[in-house]
């Protein structure tokens, strides 16, 4: 039928060749895409297998309830309230607006917000809820639950906020809580997630700052299936956060109260410890700040007005401070010269208003002189001029190395981030410094805690309780962490001879409880306790010696930061001494005026446990006590608890 | 020369059509559909809508269309071949006029009643005049360079306008086609060398022309090369799609994940997983068992096509199934190189199991034409 090379036979030959030709390179290509399967299912699957589970799971981390903090009486300083606001899902309502404006009537929802919600509406996934308005009440909340089906898509969230019921009175020594800083982030490695989550706040300063670790807890996790849009689809798994640990500190928040209120309008601190334990009871500023300003987000007005304020709020006076110890340094001077054997305890100098060393006159407080002075006298009566002799004999090494060994330019071990360290100056020190060599003229504004001295309030309580106690007296401010007592540390001795010691405590006795004493005005007439202690009043400017002549300027003449800080430091009762406390006024004037009265109010207070009683007051005195509480607004009867100050 | 006579072989009943059909075909046309329809109602998160009804639905007509194609005895459709090519040239040039632009191309006309996407009608009946052309003239002049003009006109009609569409993957796929016929008809290699050096160059040119003012594609075109040759330069982007369709495929492993349990695919992590990235959602549940079955499926298709292709005397027919089975073989060829990631993503769905009532229309046309083919072969007896 076909002939053997016609050109359609040729032609079915040339086909089917190629047809084979088209099959084989079909094959082949077939086998490279069954490769590449294999290549992705069995040799790489696993690879792509995390990759998948990488997708699908996403976390949410819900942030723990922060430690509460509470006084050693268990009064709660910082505590957790809940806070509320309203969330709006878009995808759950037809009409966006009209939701809106519905929830605009039950609570205040400028015009603007709403706007502003809708942009958002439009600019993201319509599943994700949008804030509509936070810090939101509870009558408000409830106001939306009771509308809740004409208002679809609108719920209500919770959250907790930091609240410090006791509002001013401990604010620079527990601290507050806000938004961690960028810096904040950076120095917590490894918590960024938990930092960056909206809900999260971090102890800033005090309290809440060093012990953060303790008090922020473990949060918890979600995790769920997610979609591509990351919609949850559902819950895997979820870890309850833990709350953080709750921390007791010794600190008495009544006696601290008391001691704000009798400062007055003052620029003041004061300092009181337990000598017992070393529990620090009242470590107290003023002017003081609203720490529940800044757990809720302060107001950049707040913040400008606390900052512009020239008695800088902020500044943790009793810890951070650091102020001429004054007078009060004397007790150093005194023992430096006993312990060095060069005087003994009959030591005696006349003072006649002033002291000659070479050609400079070194004045006393007291320009007609006190006479002869023996110890007890010098301490009572605070004789500048005894103590310039002591210097000369004693030399400004003897004086620094005992001041040492009362904390004085060393760092006090109380946990907080501010706490200074103070100065106390030698010949090395001003040659480091200073490049200027030691005179003697230092050495005797040394002797009377002048010059380059320096010690906070809180230095001042820590030496007058290691001069009682004979030991190495550290202060503790932490009396529980999540239950367990912190151990009370042994305090090494001081190694000072006991005689020496009852010469200086002889002295302070004196000076409230002897007739010319310096603090006498100051003394109580409880037999059960009778309180001793030293003032000081310490200059901070130069009196010139043409003011000297035409007669020196009183304080009240003088500008409020050119007077004298007002200083002093005791403890009671002194048969048995419990307590000890240090306050200092700053240009408060004369520390027997200002100062001790105030010294006296907190340790009575401290003892008594409850308003100090009148009959505890010498008789001269108890009317101007009266008037005190009157115009502090004192009540005998026990103070209620405070209101809440938040708005 | 000797031509089968145009009218239909007497001898042959219409039971008997029914017999001489190749049922290995239409076995895995149904079997490869169902699979399809399994993938969909797993694509709709368990459900029979939105695909799978209206798709069985398609697929039904499509079995009737392609029944009602394969009686009409194969001379017919020879004889009507030009005709029918027309038509179809017309049909792409009224979508540049009157077209429907979805998704920034133009590709659908829409006729009221129905959708249509005249470049994948255009892929069937191209072919067919291809066939025809070289059914007419003498084998062994093929390669001469006159007979070559018209041949190529008739590819480069349909190419171009369906280029300016613009839809590069089907127009890439047009030409290949059309080579296929070319090539089965006996043309000189060194004509294909040429193409491939000249495509070659073009390749170079068009890559230099990037960011120029004679820049010779759109800007989405070259990020999707961009794209291609580093899915992760781009991953929530262009680059998207490929990552998350291997990862689908990648962690289905050997046994799969279950039907209904890809995560991939239930949680929605790559789009168009209903048409052209249907295959990750196989592979993902399945695993790769069944994704070989697939392919081997889809490759034992275009074998017995070609078996058949030999064993029939009559050369339209012949070059007609090879061109179909090797426009076929190429539309699941870059469907599975593209969501593997062997190739860029240029829009092409894996035939018979994608959702898509035009490109599922002109596929059963085209099994048709092989079916008619195969059928009205009467030679051996």
């Amino acid at each position: 039928m076909f002939g053997l090379d016609t050109p359609k036979l040729l032609g079915k030959r040339r086909l089917t060749r190629r047809v084979f030709l088209l099959g084989g390179i079909q094959l082949a290509l077939g086998s490279v895409i069954g490769y590449r399967l294999v290549q992705l299912q069995a040799v790489n699957t696993e690879d792509f297998q995390q990759l998948a589970e990488n997708n699908r799971i996403g976390f949410s981390l819900i942030p723990p309830e922060r430690g509460l903090i509470a006084d050693r009486n268990g009064i709660l300083l910082a505590q957790n309230e809940k806070e509320y606001w309203v969330t709006f899902v878009p995808e759950e309502t037809l009409n966006k607006r009209e939701t809106l404006e519905k929830v605009a009537q039950l609570i205040y929802l400028p015009e603007e917000d709403i706007n502003e919600i809708m942009y958002r509406i439009d600019h993201q996934p319509s599943f994700i809820p949008i804030l509509v308005k936070d810090k939101v009440t509870w009558e408000q909340i409830t106001a939306l639950s009771v509308n809740g089906p004409a208002l679809p898509g609108i719920y209500a969230g919770f959250g907790s906020v930091r609240f410090y019921p006791q509002g001013h009175s401990l604010s620079h020594l527990l601290g507050y809580v806000g938004t961690p800083s960028t810096i904040e982030i950076e120095e917590n490695r490894g918590f960024e997630s938990l930092l960056n989550h909206p809900n999260f706040k971090i102890g800033k300063i005090g309290v809440e700052k060093s012990f953060e670790m303790d008090l922020r807890g473990t949060p918890g996790s979600r995790k769920f299936e997610i979609n591509s849009t990351g919609r949850k689809i559902k819950e895997l798994e979820s870890n309850k956060p833990v709350q953080g640990k709750n921390i007791q500190l010794t600190l008495d928040a009544k006696l601290q109260d008391y001691t704000q209120l009798v400062f007055g309008d003052e620029v003041a601190s004061a300092f009181l410890m337990d000598m017992e334990q070393g529990d620090v009871l009242v470590a107290a500023s003023k002017p003081t700040f609203d720490p529940n300003l800044f757990a809720v987000g302060i107001t950049s007005k707040d913040y400008r007005e606390y900052l512009e304020n020239p008695y800088a709020p902020f500044f943790n006076r009793p810890l951070a401070g650091q102020y001429a110890p004054g007078s009060t340094f004397k007790m150093i001077t005194l023992l430096a010269a006993l312990e060095s054997g060069l005087i003994d305890e009959n030591f005696t100098f006349y003072c006649n208003g002033a002291h000659e060393v070479g050609d400079h006159t070194f004045n006393c407080w007291n320009s007609h002189g006190h006479g002869t002075v023996g110890i007890k006298k010098s301490l009572k009566e605070s004789c500048d001029v005894f103590y310039y002799r002591l210097a000369e004999i004693i030399g400004i090494k003897r004086i620094a190395q005992m001041a040492r060994r009362f904390g004085f330019g060393i760092k006090p071990d109380i946990p907080i981030p501010d706490v200074t360290t103070g100065l106390m100056p030698d010949s090395e020190w001003k040659k480091n410094n200073l490049e200027q060599n030691w005179v003697i003229g230092d050495t005797l504004n040394s002797a009377i805690g002048q010059g380059f001295i320096l010690a906070s309030t809180a230095q001042l309580g820590i030496m007058l309780a290691r001069m009682i106690t004979n030991k190495l007296v550290v202060p503790r401010l932490v009396k529980s962490i999540d239950g367990r007592e912190q151990p009370v540390r042994e305090w090494s001795t001081l190694g000072i001879s006991k005689k020496n010691l009852d010469l200086v405590l002889e002295g302070m006795e004196a000076a409230l409880n002897e007739q010319k004493g310096t603090a006498f005005e100051s003394r109580t007439i409880d037999e059960n306790f009778i309180i001793a202690g030293k003032t000081g009043t310490s200059q901070v400017r130069r009196i010139s010696t043409q003011e000297r002549e035409e007669g020196v300027k009183k304080n009240f003449e003088l500008p409020w930061d050119q007077r004298d800080h007002s200083i002093f430091c005791c403890y009671g009762p002194i048969d048995k001494p419990k307590y000890v406390a240090s306050v200092i006024v700053e240009h408060g004037g004369s520390g027997s005026k200002v100062a001790a009265p105030i010294g006296r109010e907190i340790l009575m207070r401290a003892f008594y446990n409850r308003l100090p009683p009148l009959r505890a007051y010498p008789e001269e005195v108890r009317s101007k006590v009266i008037e005190m509480r009157l115009n502090f607004g004192i009540n005998p009867a026990p103070p209620k608890n405070k209101e809440k100050t938040r708005a | 020369m000797n031509y089968i006579p145009l009218e239909e072989d007497p001898k042959l009943t219409l039971l008997g059509k029914f017999i001489r059909i190749n049922w290995i075909l239409v076995f895995l046309i149904i079997v490869l559909s169902l699979i399809g329809f399994i993938n969909l109602y797993s694509v709709g998160g368990g459900s029979f809508y939105p695909w799978v009804i209206p798709q069985l639905q398609k697929f039904s007509f499509g079995l009737v269309i392609m029944v009602g194609i394969a009686l009409i005895p194969i001379t017919f459709w020879r004889a009507s071949a030009y005709q029918i090519y027309f038509f179809g040239l017309i049909l792409l040039i009224l979508v540049e006029i009157i077209g429907v632009r979805l998704m920034g191309a133009q590709r659908w006309l829409d006729l009221g009643f129905i959708q249509i996407q005249p470049s994948e009608i255009m892929k069937v009946v191209m072919v067919m005049a291809l066939a025809n052309y070289y059914s007419q003239i003498d084998p062994g002049k093929v390669s001469r360079l006159h007979y070559l003009i018209f041949p190529l006109v008739l590819i480069i009609l349909p190419v171009s306008l369906v280029f300016l569409q613009p839809d590069l993957g089907t127009a890439i796929l047009l030409l290949v086609g059309g080579g296929i016929v070319l090539f089965v008809s006996g043309v000189s290699f060194f004509y294909f060398m040429g193409v491939f050096f000249l495509f070659v160059g073009t390749l170079t040119a068009v890559m230099m022309s990037r960011d120029t003012t004679w820049q010779l594609l759109q800007d989405y075109q070259f990020r999707r090369i961009d794209t291609f040759l580093d899915p992760n330069s781009d991953p929530l982007g262009n680059g998207y799609q490929i990552i998350q369709s291997k990862i689908a495929i990648g962690s289905g492993g050997l046994t799969g994940k279950g039907f209904l349990n890809g995560t991939q695919t239930q949680l929605n992590f790559f789009p168009e997983k209903h048409t052209d990235f249907i295959f990750p959602v196989l592979a993902e549940e399945f695993g790769l068992f069944w994704s070989l079955i697939i392919l081997i499926m889809f490759l034992g298709f275009v074998i017995v096509c070609l078996y058949e292709a030999v064993k029939i005397e009559d050369r339209f027919s012949s070059l007609l199934i090879t061109g179909l089975a090797g426009t076929f073989f190429l539309y699941f060829t870059v469907n599975l190189a593209m969501v593997t990631g062997l190739f860029p993503v240029v829009g092409i769905p894996l035939p018979l199991i994608s959702y898509g009532g035009s490109a599922l229309l002109s596929l059963m046309i085209s099994f048709g034409f092989i079916q008619s083919a195969i059928i009205h072969d009467v030679k051996e007896q």
